[in-house]
């Protein structure tokens, strides 16, 4: 039975989500199972934040682009001639025919309807025959539109963002808490070495979810044990931090995670290991954190490679994870260094997919009518709150 | 221009060959209707084919006739 709740029940449901770890419950069923409730989180939790829709490495050149959907929305990746990734609307300013429908690198972007052509900063070329047969010219375009919508865009440790309603802070002001946390990754360059480093994982379950369970720890003993060879719970820390004013009117959001003070796997018999990043203070040769920019990706920091989880909510119940790794140094790329990248990617598959089950399975328990949302355990659950909190103000923000 | 040459390069997503044909017909047009019409094929192709040369023609010669900004 999905549950709808009235617009009051649901004011008050997430009114305690908000409320303080120690009382608070999580979020109400209806939000991991209605159609209705996934909608409005379109409008107020996506299009009003920034998102992350797809990796800037795959645009590899100038003049590539990429047509993708994200929540039902035709978007096209074009990287620019002079290199600036760009995220426009697939859809042609004339009629509305979708632009482009394969990846790859072309010269122009042209309307396969009546040909209108754009370049890839979104500038029309040339709308043919506009003004009758052999003029291009038609003064009401000329007024009207001179080029393709674009969406704001920003990339940040290899992933592309955008902020649809256009409303948003600058990124790098709504992201300023974890930007300063992790200002030695923030601008190096990243080397992603191809299809031996990127993997993606279907899940029927909530996009939320998968986002809940990359926050915490707790689970890792159980689910992972594996990693607990070499990292135990004890080891791991608590991220988090709250959305700050940064200047009137300008909050900062939310972000929250763990930590690992004692990351080191063993990829290679004879110990060598990958060449960590430039410029490192020398607290990262151990330690390792993992966190969710929310909405959707879960990003990871280690000394000598990260990785980015871009998660493709596909429906209330359907989600979609692109995972893509990334390392330190540009000679990671060579064959030399093959089988310390396969062995690198299949633990974290391991550990990826060994997290399905359990977000599916609570995908499951979403169904028990009966369920109220949840309690955390404070000393265990607060980064998991963090989100809570974040998601649930976020569905609050206009009903205040 | 034959017709069964620019089929072929139409066909085959030849761009850069479409383009030529199609600004050698406008070039060889007589009415400047005619040759408007060509060029701007030529021009959107050549777009396509990143032909800068014969962008600039097509360009060029579309401005002349006032058929294009
Ligand atoms: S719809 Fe694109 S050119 Fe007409
Ligand atoms: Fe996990």
């Amino acid at each position: 039975m999905t549950q709808m709740l009235s617009s009051q029940d649901r004011c008050a449901a997430l009114t305690q989500v908000v409320g303080d770890v120690d009382v608070a419950l999580g979020l109400p069923n209806e939000a991991y199972l209605s159609a209705d409730y996934f909608e409005e989180e379109k409008r107020k939790v996506f299009a009003a934040s920034w998102a992350g829709i797809g990796f800037a490495k795959d645009l590899p050149e100038p003049l590539w682009v990429k047509p993708i959907e994200f929540l039902g929305e035709p978007l096209l990746l074009a990287r620019d001639r002079e290199g600036q990734v760009r995220v426009f609307y697939n859809v042609c300013r004339h009629r509305g025919m979708k632009l482009v429908f394969e990846a790859g690198k072309q010269n122009v972007i042209r309307c396969p309807y009546h040909s209108w052509s754009y370049d890839h900063g979104g500038t029309l070329k040339i709308t043919p025959h506009a003004g009758g047969p052999g003029n291009n010219i038609c003064s009401r375009l000329e007024k009207d539109v001179t080029g393709l919508i674009e969406i704001r865009s920003h990339v940040f440790m290899g992933v592309i963002f955008i902020n649809l309603d256009g409303k948003a802070p600058a990124f790098e002001e709504a992201n300023a808490g974890l930007l300063q946390r992790w200002h030695e990754y923030a601008d190096k360059p990243l080397t992603h070495t191809g299809s031996d480093s990127g993997f993606t994982l279907s899940l029927d379950t909530n996009w939320k979810l998968a986002v809940e369970n990359y926050c915490e720890s707790y689970h890792l003993p159980w689910v992972h044990p594996s990693l607990n060879s070499y990292s135990r719970l004890e080891d791991h820390y608590h991220i988090m931090q709250a959305g700050e004013e940064l200047r009137p009117g300008v909050t900062s959001e939310a972000f929250a995670g763990q930590g690992t003070l004692v990351y080191s796997p063993m990829l290679a018999d004879d110990g060598r290991r990958f060449p960590a990043f430039d410029g490192l203070d020398p607290k990262w040769d151990k330690q390792a954190e993992y966190t969710a920019l929310f909405p959707n990706v879960l990003l990871g920091v280690h000394k000598d490679h990260s990785f980015a989880i871009v998660i493709e909510p596909k429906g209330p119940t359907q989600s979609v994870e692109h995972v893509e790794i990334f390392y330190a140094q540009p000679h990671v790329a060579e064959a030399e260094w093959q089988a310390m990248r396969d062995k690198n990617a299949t633990m974290w598959k391991q550990v990826f997919e060994e997290d399905i089950f359990v977000v599916e399975g609570m995908q499951k328990g979403r169904s028990a009518s009966g369920f109220d949302g949840g309690v955390f355990a404070p000393a265990m659950d607060a980064p998991t709150h963090v989100f809570h909190q974040w998601a649930a103000s976020k569905m609050l923000a206009e009903a205040q | 221009m034959s017709d069964k040459a620019l089929l072929a390069a139409l066909a085959a997503g030849d761009h850069a060959l479409a383009a030529r044909l199609y600004m050698e017909t406008a070039e060889a047009s007589s009415g400047d209707d005619a040759s408007a019409f060509y060029a701007t094929h030529a021009y959107v192709h050549a777009l396509q084919a990143g032909q800068a040369a014969i962008e600039e023609r097509a360009g060029a010669l579309l401005r002349r006739l006032g058929r294009l900004r």
